[in-house]
């Protein structure tokens, strides 16, 4: 868990660069933080002139009717400001998590399916989600904040130490202090806080363990005395926690008591000098009643800042986390494709893998080792296996999507290497595993692989694919939104629409990917039989387990440790 | 409110350090509100004294005494109540879990997948906020309230009234309308998530497709859609909160000039003396701060409410066990039957479609079909975690459903698929078979698996990780296997034990299974066929149905079996 010391300072940089779009609504939020200041202290003045005014009876209530007005609109301007503040913060967050999730999402893009199909769809949607999200409190509250913490004790000795030195030297010896509160704050609140929240992190990591294995608990009579542990492990992380915690609360006693101390001295101070008892602190004559109000009245401003800042410090510290993984999907390596490389070429095509390894960086053992393979056009191939032995590893490779570690591929005798991406895969259909419906209708899901075809060829390619049948009974037909039908739709019945997508495709090359699996007999039936007649002609891959499917190949191979063992020839004419 | 109520119930149990913890948030804020009002009224009356005599040094000690308190008060308040919130979940940890233990596996799942737990787990995360951020702030902000009117009432009626009023104003009625006003944004932003997570999902998860039949563009068009609603959602959220607080600044700020008009009448008909203005108008302007807290209080009021309405849902759940409180004894130990058992999950799927099976005492079988096929609905109904819809299921002589709880689970040892390893050691996993196993017997088990090698040398300390994270899949799949077999049980059920291991790991692992199998009975479910020869009786399922059974020399002799079939690929 450690990490070296470069890594921890570089979150801290990075979100300096990544807060960049949001700037100028956070140079407002700071602004108006700023604004909102000065306003306190005026306020503060008018306050000590009415009171003191009144209060040694000079004139009547009337004459302070403007300078109560001024202490109205102080009062006015302050919820304004306070408002501009909080809604600059919000609009700097946005902007910031706007750009930054498009940079992701560019990025996701870029890395390609080669890097998505080796990671859980969920993590990395909550990558994008909710560790984006996290940067939110950072942005839109912290770094006003911050400049509050620092500037608002500057504003408060800019207008006190003209009045009285002495109080301004209380300030200004605590004010030192500042900064290394900051870091105190910084470093020890962040400190409980991080731990506060990684305590309670890890009890919900280990209930969720419990509860979802709780099937497994019932099956070995562990789940009734799973409660007693559960109380156990709390109370555990509790006695840990607290003995860190109360160290840590020390951080912002101190705080609060330099706040107390401040105000305390200064009204001794005022009183003692008010009595006579102590002769120094002004630049010329006494000190008079007004600036001992406003002084007063100031005083508990001067550190306050500095506390909201401590109770914001875990958006920070919620902000470092996000980056680190955040960071760790920018910094993925890219396999860039060529594009403008040589065009691919028209069918028929023949496609030789020579010598083809794959090392998953990270790893040790390869994936696939010496594979040696040819694809004719009219001449199925089956590579059999379990899952997770390097099957769709296989596909990615002849995709494009991830680069070889050893050997080539070769396309008509042009290296798969220096092909356009683009131009390449636009020669390529395929049918895989889990097909993703968009959201859209089943009409522009099926147009992504022909957005010019004719209802003519559209009803064509349903009616080949099976996927007539069923359209029937759908409330639009083709119309349907996915959204609506998602929940009505078999699997067999997605399945059926990708195959009508790839037939509309209508490419030289057709790769299957487990096109099968988890179907019923029925619906296997009619996408092998739809299969069959489409693959003539064409250069087909399948990848299956299942013993129907890999009936339709011509050659047959087995994948095992990484490396292919041929089979069989011609499969189902040996049956 | 009612909601809620089950989880201040929890509370009792540490009313101490719940009382304590609200007290001393109470003498904080009175000390820091004490401080104001004493230094205002110092300096005032110190003012006018001049240089007659005074007595200052109890108002001196006093301001000094309530700093001093002010920071002891934080300190006490920080660390106690945090005490009552770590006491506070743990009990409530525990509470919603001793509910959910007796549901049965299928009315779990039923509640929802792996993202429903895990919204499950952070719900009772959030009940943490009930005391430290809704219970203790509201409480104090009222005891305070009254406090505070108390003390100004005894110098000016009129400004006391005026004060409360302006703290209710502040205190409840602006924080409802903000709680009122943030409801819609909350759920629309709740909705407008989960959009943006469907859309985000299906462009990771579908990104070959969109690579390879274009729309990456109106992918990520789709993405930034959902994004902008969300985004104009939180900026509507934001919107609130920032006028809730602009409202707050104005309630203060009105109310301490409501009382300043109020005093200087009062002081012009003499009705309090002039320093005395002076501490009236700092306590008004300090006693704000006890009503700060509320508008986020509010806001998590609203979240923790939520949060416990889904809770009640699971907790609440009708709880139909199943299992009678005591049941029979098996008459025939290690022997179970199907007859015509029909099985769904959903309508409109059967699982099991009139499955008809018997395995005796001791037999040795294999379950072979593809996935999908029904094979692992066999253990499910086995272990009672559904029952079906129709048929009989028969488990060591008796009706299943005729056993107690305990007496069911006794019978067997399953190894389920998934598997699942639970965070600690290798040595904590086995010992949720059997407590109290030497380290070589285990270590012996690990050996004959082959496991022992890659466990970095650290044997059965080492650490699995959440779930069996640092397990690789044949890793954690023979860990599994290896508990299962510790358990002394007439019979093992095995889902797919040796699936991802290479051929060599795999027949070691068959021996070692079949050797520990010896006097059991044996149900091994597998879509590869493996070592066939060595089980007694090969069963070939498809679509919920036996499709073929027999000895496996006999099937595999045959030409025209399915099996045979299956073999020749």
């Amino acid at each position: 868990m450690s990490q070296p010391e470069v890594q921890a300072i570089k979150p801290s940089a990075w979100l300096r660069r990544v807060a960049a779009p949001g700037r100028r609504w956070t140079l407002l939020a700071m602004l108006a933080g700023l604004l909102l200041g000065l306003v306190l202290v005026l306020q503060a003045d008018r306050l000590a002139y009415v009171i003191s005014g009144l209060v040694q009876g000079r004139g009547e209530l009337g004459g302070y009717v403007p300078a109560i007005a001024l202490v109205v609109v102080a009062v006015v301007l302050r919820a304004l400001f306070g408002f501009l503040r909080e809604w600059a913060g919000v609009r700097a967050s946005v902007s910031v998590r706007r750009a930054l999730r498009q940079e992701l999402l560019a990025k996701l893009d870029r890395l390609g399916p080669g890097y998505t199909h080796r990671r859980q769809a969920g993590e990395l949607s909550t990558l994008l989600l909710e560790q984006v999200e996290a940067l939110d409190g950072f942005i839109a509250r912290y770094l006003p904040q911050m400049v509050q913490a620092v500037g608002m004790p500057l504003i408060i000795l800019l207008f006190v130490l003209p009045q009285n030195w002495a109080v301004a030297l209380i300030f200004i010896c605590t004010a030192p202090l500042v900064p290394l509160f900051m870091a105190l704050v910084g470093m020890k609140a962040a400190d409980a806080n991080r731990r506060n929240f990684q305590v309670l992190a890890n009890l919900s990591a280990y209930l969720l363990d419990v509860i979802q294995g709780l099937p497994t608990l019932k099956l070995f009579q562990r789940s009734r005395a799973e409660a007693e542990t559960i109380a156990r492990v709390s109370e555990e992380f509790r006695l840990k926690t607290m003995e860190v915690l109360r160290l840590a609360f020390l951080s912002s006693a101190v705080l609060e008591f330099f706040a107390s101390v401040s105000i305390a001295l200064t009204a001794v101070y005022l009183g003692f000098s008010f009595l006579g008892q102590l002769g120094f602190g002004t630049w010329e004559g006494d000190i008079t009643l007004y600036q001992a109000l406003f002084i007063l009245l100031l005083a508990p401003e001067f550190y306050l800042p500095l506390r909201e800042l401590g109770t914001q410090y875990h958006a920070k510290q919620e902000a470092v986390a996000a980056s680190e993984k955040l960071m760790q999907l920018l910094d993925e390596v890219e396999h860039q494709a060529p594009s403008g490389g040589k065009g691919a070429p028209v069918d028929p095509v023949t496609i030789r893998f020579s010598g083809v390894g794959l090392v998953y960086p990270g790893s040790e053992r390869p994936v696939l080792e010496g594979i040696d393979l040819e694809l004719k056009p009219g001449e199925p191939v089956a590579v059999a296996g379990p899952s997770g032995v390097g099957k769709s590893s296989l596909m990615n490779l002849l995709l494009g999507f991830y680069p070889l570690s050893a050997g080539q591929i070769q396309v008509n005798g042009v290296d798969l290497a220096e092909m356009d991406r683009d131009d390449w895969l636009a020669r390529v259909a395929w049918v895989s595993q889990h097909t993703t419906l968009f959201s859209g209708t089943l009409r522009q899901n099926l147009l992504l692989a022909d957005p010019d075809a004719s209802d003519v060829r559209l009803r064509q390619v349903c009616d080949a694919a099976h996927v007539s049948e069923f359209l029937a009974q759908l409330p639009k037909g083709l119309d349907t939104e996915v959204a609506e039908a998602g929940a009505g739709l078999s699997g067999g019945q997605i399945q059926r629409i990708a195959l009508a997508r790839a037939l509309l495709k209508d490419a030289p090359v057709l790769l299957l990917d487990e096109p099968t699996a988890n179907l019923d007999r029925q619906s296997e039936e009619y996408i092998l039989q739809a299969l069959e007649r489409f693959a003539q002609n064409r250069t087909v891959l399948i990848l299956s387990h299942r013993e129907s499917t890999l009936k339709t190949a011509k050659r047959l191979f087995h994948l095992r440790n990484g490396s292919l063992q041929r089979m069989a020839d011609d499969v189902g004419g040996a049956q | 409110m009612k909601l809620l109520w089950p989880y201040i119930r929890q509370m009792r149990a540490h009313l101490g350090w719940v009382l304590l913890g609200a007290v001393l948030a109470l003498v904080t804020l009175l000390a820091s509100i004490g401080l104001l009002t004493l230094s205002g009224w110092f300096i005032t009356a110190t003012a006018l004294a001049g240089s007659v005599s005074f007595n200052f040094y109890t108002p001196g000690a006093g301001v000094r005494g309530f700093a001093i308190l002010r920071t002891a008060g934080r300190y006490g308040e920080r660390v106690a109540s945090h005490e009552a919130t770590f006491r506070l979940i743990a009990k409530i940890r525990v509470w919603v879990y001793t509910r959910i233990e007796p549901l049965r596996p299928g009315q779990l799942s039923q509640i929802g997948s792996a993202q429903l737990l895990n919204r499950l787990v952070a719900d009772i995360a959030a009940l943490d906020n009930l005391y430290l951020r809704v219970l203790s702030p509201t409480l104090v902000a009222l005891v305070v309230a009254l406090l505070v009117a108390a003390f100004l009432a005894l110098y000016a009626p009129s400004i006391a009234l005026i004060s409360l009023a302006g703290l209710a104003f502040a205190g409840i009625l602006v924080p409802g309308v903000g709680y009122l006003l943030g409801r819609r944004p909350g759920r629309d932003q709740a909705a407008a998530q989960a959009e943006l997570r469907t859309r985000l999902v299906k462009i990771v998860q579908g990104m070959a497709d969109l690579r390879i039949y274009g729309g990456m563009g109106v992918a990520r068009d789709s993405v930034s859609e959902a994004e902008f609603l969300l985004l104009a959602t939180q900026q509507r959220m934001g919107l609130v909160s920032a006028a809730i607080n602009a409202a707050m600044t104005l309630v203060s700020g009105f109310t301490l000039v409501a009382a300043l008009l109020i005093a200087a009448q009062l002081l012009g008909n003499q009705l309090i003396e002039p320093a005395q203005l002076a501490m009236v108008l700092f306590c008004v302007l300090a006693a704000f701060e006890a009503v700060m807290p509320l508008p986020l209080a509010y806001q998590y009021l609203g979240k923790t409410t939520a949060a416990a309405a889904r809770l009640d849902q699971v907790v609440n759940h009708a709880e139909v066990s199943g299992f009678p409180e005591s049941g029979v004894k098996p008459s025939q130990p290690g022997q179970f039957s199907f007859s015509a058992v029909h099985f769904s999950y959903t309508p409109d799927r059967p699982a099991l479609d009139g499955i008809d099976l018997q395995v005796a005492p001791g037999e040795k079988v294999v379950v072979l079909g593809h996935s999908g096929s029904g094979k692992s609905s066999l253990i499910t109904l086995l272990s009672r975690f559904w029952d079906p819809q129709s048929g009989e299921i028969k488990l060591g002589g008796e009706r299943i459903e005729r056993y107690s709880e305990a007496d069911l689970r006794r019978q067997m040892s399953v190894m389920s698929q998934p598997v699942q390893l639970f965070a600690g050691s290798v040595r904590d996993n086995l010992q949720l078979a059997v407590d109290d196993l030497d380290d070589s017997t285990l270590e012996s088990l690990l050996d004959d698996l082959d496991l022992l090698p890659g466990l970095s040398g650290q044997g059965l300390d080492y650490q699995v990780g959440e779930a069996g994270a640092r397990l690789s899949g044949g890793q954690r799949k023979r860990l599994a296997l290896a508990r299962a077999l510790l358990r002394p049980a007439p019979i093992l059920l095995l889902d797919e034990p040796t699936e991802g291991l290479d051929a060599q790991t795999e027949s070691r692992v068959v021996d070692c299974l079949l050797d520990r199998a010896q006097d059991r009975t044996l149900l091994l479910i597998t879509h590869h066929p493996i070592a066939l020869e060595r089980f007694d009786r090969v069963i070939l399922i498809d679509s919920g149905r036996v499709v073929e059974e027999g000895a496996p020399d006999r099937l595999l002799a045959d030409p025209d079996s399915r099996l045979a079939g299956l073999r020749s690929i």
